[in-house]
């Protein structure tokens, strides 16, 4: 590694952390005619924690993830401002059309600027006028993009065009949505990680649905649709760190520390709801749990991944650790180590991570008490038994997809775990790898 | 002709022998029995459960879908497939069940202790997933043999309806669409999940398991406010103490047509601060009551007005009897 984009990348590094909470400068940004300079200005502001984990990548990465970064912000203006639906699907097909190639005709990108003003909010967001006058910069995001190696160009342009089409189709859940769109943007970054390597779609998804369901509470106005979004991003959240296990040993430092930083961040984005949700309901538990170092300062754990795979390991060991104490502070303590299922080598993302999820359900069940119900008030044994119902239910949906046989493998593997009457047992049962290998 | 009173047993004594409808409930149940006669710590738990049985509500949406298209029920005869996927839906729904009445903290059900109650709660958690495990070893024999295509995300979202339901909503506003959020989560999504899987057994089109899911839908709202309804005013045949609901806290339909009302006195929304009586004087004499039985009324309408999209057939005749019963 040349010791001048070393540099380089820690000066990008320490600029979009001092610009994580800047206003940005749009009147500055706007009068930037060259593209790369436009580029290099425009993904602070637009980017933020993503900014500050692509100035991570060795330099052809970066300028790659860039520009498709800022194109697909410039795509998510024509669907967020174009006032209505039909517009907002002709801005966007036209968008893509344009970046793409297909076209030398921009969409009317400027007329979105100002029209974040009647996009029904209370107040005007910044990263709404960052969005809008990246729309009415298509020119130079495309001039941008055509400067890349042509693999690089390919690779970009597939993404925004199914990245389009997502945004453009009408999704019968917030979920599909997120799958068609974020979770297509997260495939596209684990390709531009580690080029070759056959993705880890699963993972990939539920770090998609996570980052929507972020936004999702980030604009919600309703306690209680912040709560319950929380509550569905819990599947995708005991997923999501399979995507830093999957990252290759060759991964170089700057890749380990991007895909550590963006996993700490969303990780702590949703560690600090989940403590308010959980004084609701569970307050003394709520407050026990630890949250390491790693996930209170995301850029330190990013560094120190870059520094060392050592710290790599400890810090996914950790967020998957604060994962699980979170979930059974909402539902019921979790004692000892956690189980993790023995699986062959070889085994699918999707039975894999649906493994995460059963494993994490059957400690939950096993925590609730033995003795029968009765009538006494105390702390209701049911939280606990919610979470793993939606952990269980959640893992059945993701398995039962992967053929006719499935739904009976699924069917045998409840039936085994029914069996168990204590979580050695589970962490001794064979069950789901037998699983994993007649179906993953 | 079956009874569906309360959380009575389906079938009426003084049914015709010629029923197909009796005749397809009675052989429902008999598969449930068979397919659960569990051995060893399980086996207690399904036979205090199969004891008692419920009106098979879902199992039977699930037969009347199949028979959608045909003059009579003699379709259904036999180990019909139908059968099977209506068994499977029933014992999902059973398995719902058990691990509600842990979450709701019930003592009973359907008259008789409640699994948890009886049996402990780590187990019954337990005996919640092997009824599960059961009826889902139902659906994969059908998948793999006639490749269904069914979808388990009605699944998901009866397990997110159950943390939706203890979710607490901070506005009045909020508090209709809460409900109904709840209730489609919670009971018409298997509702849902019991017509697809019959349609798709009688091999039925996109536009007709679309008619199905509006009725489901519909049928499921109904239904709840309904049972709703029962709670407050408590019958006999109800086969738990009325009340449960109120006594909870739960802002059932009624309740919420209460605290709306421009009428209602210092509204507050801790329920379990009001005497049972009083609070169920104040549903009566507000009308909040028979606003909700008015609800519950335009929604059976609604179901059924799905359903005119099919031929007069047995299946139909049977899904208008249940609209009629059940809501």
């Amino acid at each position: 590694m040349a010791w001048w984009d070393v540099l380089a990348r820690l000066v990008l590094v320490i600029r979009a952390w001092l610009g994580l909470r800047r206003p940005a400068a749009l009147r500055r940004l706007a009068s930037i005619g060259h593209p790369a300079r436009f580029a290099a200005a425009a993904i602070v502001p637009a980017g933020r924690h993503f900014a500050l984990a692509i100035a991570f990548l060795p330099r052809a990465r970066r300028a790659e993830a860039t520009v498709t970064f800022l194109a697909c912000k410039a795509l998510d203006a024509f669907e967020d401002l174009s006032g209505d639906p039909a517009c907002a699907r002709a801005g966007i097909g036209a968008a893509v059309a344009y970046l793409c190639g297909e076209s030398w005709r921009p969409p009317r990108g400027e007329s979105l600027i100002g029209a974040e003003r009647s996009a029904g909010r209370d107040a005007v967001r910044e990263s709404d006028r960052v969005e809008a006058l990246l729309a009415a910069r298509l020119p130079l995001l495309r001039a941008q993009l055509e400067s890349l190696p042509a693999d690089a160009v390919q690779r970009a342009r597939a993404v925004l065009a199914r990245v389009g089409d997502g945004m453009m189709r009408d999704h019968p859940d917030r979920r599909g949505y997120a799958d068609h769109v974020l979770g297509e943007a997260v495939l596209y970054a684990a390709s531009v990680c580690a080029p070759g390597q056959p993705p880890p779609v699963t993972a990939c998804l539920a770090t998609g649905r996570a980052l929507q369901l972020a936004n999702d509470v980030r604009d919600a106005d309703s306690p209680r649709v912040r709560e319950l979004l929380l509550y569905q991003a819990l599947p995708e959240l005991a997923i999501v760190p399979r995507l830093l296990r999957w990252l290759p040993a060759s991964a170089g430092r700057g890749i380990r520390a991007a895909a550590t930083l963006l996993v700490t961040t969303t990780c702590a984005f949703y560690l600090q709801r989940l403590e308010q949700v959980g004084r609701v309901h569970a307050p003394g538990r709520a407050a026990a749990v630890a949250v390491p170092a790693c996930v209170r300062h995301p850029l330190r754990a990013a560094l120190a991944a870059a520094w060392s795979p050592r710290a790599y390991a400890t810090a996914i060991a950790a967020i998957e650790a604060v994962l699980r104490d979170a979930l059974g502070a909402l539902g019921a303590p979790l004692a000892g180590p956690a189980h993790r299922p023995a699986l062959p080598p070889g085994t699918s993302d999707a039975v894999a991570s649906a493994a995460s999820l059963i494993a994490l359900a059957m400690e939950l069940v096993h925590a609730i008490p033995e003795a029968p119900l009765d009538a006494q008030a105390g702390e209701p044994p049911g939280r606990a038994l919610l979470l793993a119902d939606h952990l269980l239910f959640n893992a059945i949906d993701r398995l039962s997809g992967l053929g006719p046989q499935s739904v009976s493998h699924i069917a045998a593997l409840l039936e085994q775990l029914a069996a168990h009457g204590d979580a050695a047992a589970l962490a001794g049962s064979t069950a789901l790898a037998t699983f994993a290998e007649e179906v993953g | 002709m079956v009874a569906l009173v309360g959380e009575a047993v389906a079938v009426r004594a003084d049914a015709p022998r010629g029923d197909g409808r009796t005749r397809s409930v009675a052989r429902l149940e008999g598969f449930l029995a068979s397919w659960c006669a569990a051995e060893g710590e399980f086996a207690p738990l399904a036979h205090h459960v199969f004891a008692t049985p419920g009106k098979r509500l879902r199992g039977q949406l699930t037969l009347a879908t199949a028979a959608l298209y045909s003059a009579d029920l003699d379709v259904l005869r036999g180990d019909h497939d139908a059968l099977r996927a209506a068994a499977a839906v029933e014992l999902i729904h059973e398995a719902s069940l058990v691990h509600d009445d842990i979450s709701d903290r019930s003592l009973t059900r359907r008259g008789a202790a409640s699994i948890a109650a009886r049996f402990g709660m780590r187990l019954g958690v337990r005996f919640g997933i092997w009824l599960a495990a059961r009826g889902m070893a139902l659906i994969g024999e059908l998948e793999t043999r006639r490749r269904l295509g069914l979808v388990f995300s009605p699944l998901t979202a009866l397990a997110e309806g159950q943390i939706l339901e203890t979710v607490r909503c901070a506005t009045p506003a909020e508090r209709r669409e809460h409900y109904l959020a709840v209730v489609r989560a919670k009971t018409s999504a298997l509702m849902q999940m019991a017509c697809d899987i019959g349609a798709r057994v009688a091999e039925l089109g996109p536009d007709a398991r679309a008619a199905l899911a509006t009725f489901a839908d519909a049928f499921g709202v109904a239904f709840q406010v309904a049972d709703d309804i029962r709670d407050i005013e408590a019958p006999p045949s109800l086969g738990k103490p009325g009340g449960t609901d109120l006594a909870n806290g739960v802002w059932t339909w009624p309740v919420i047509e209460w605290l709306d009302a421009p009428s209602a006195a210092p509204v507050t929304c801790d329920l379990q601060t009001l005497p049972l009586d009083m609070l169920r004087e104040q549903l009566i004499v507000t009308g909040a009551l028979r606003r909700a039985r008015a609800f519950a009324a335009a929604e059976r309408a609604r179901a059924k007005a799905a359903l005119r999209v099919f031929p007069d057939s047995a299946g139909r005749a049977w899904l208008f009897e249940l609209c009629e019963l059940a809501t």
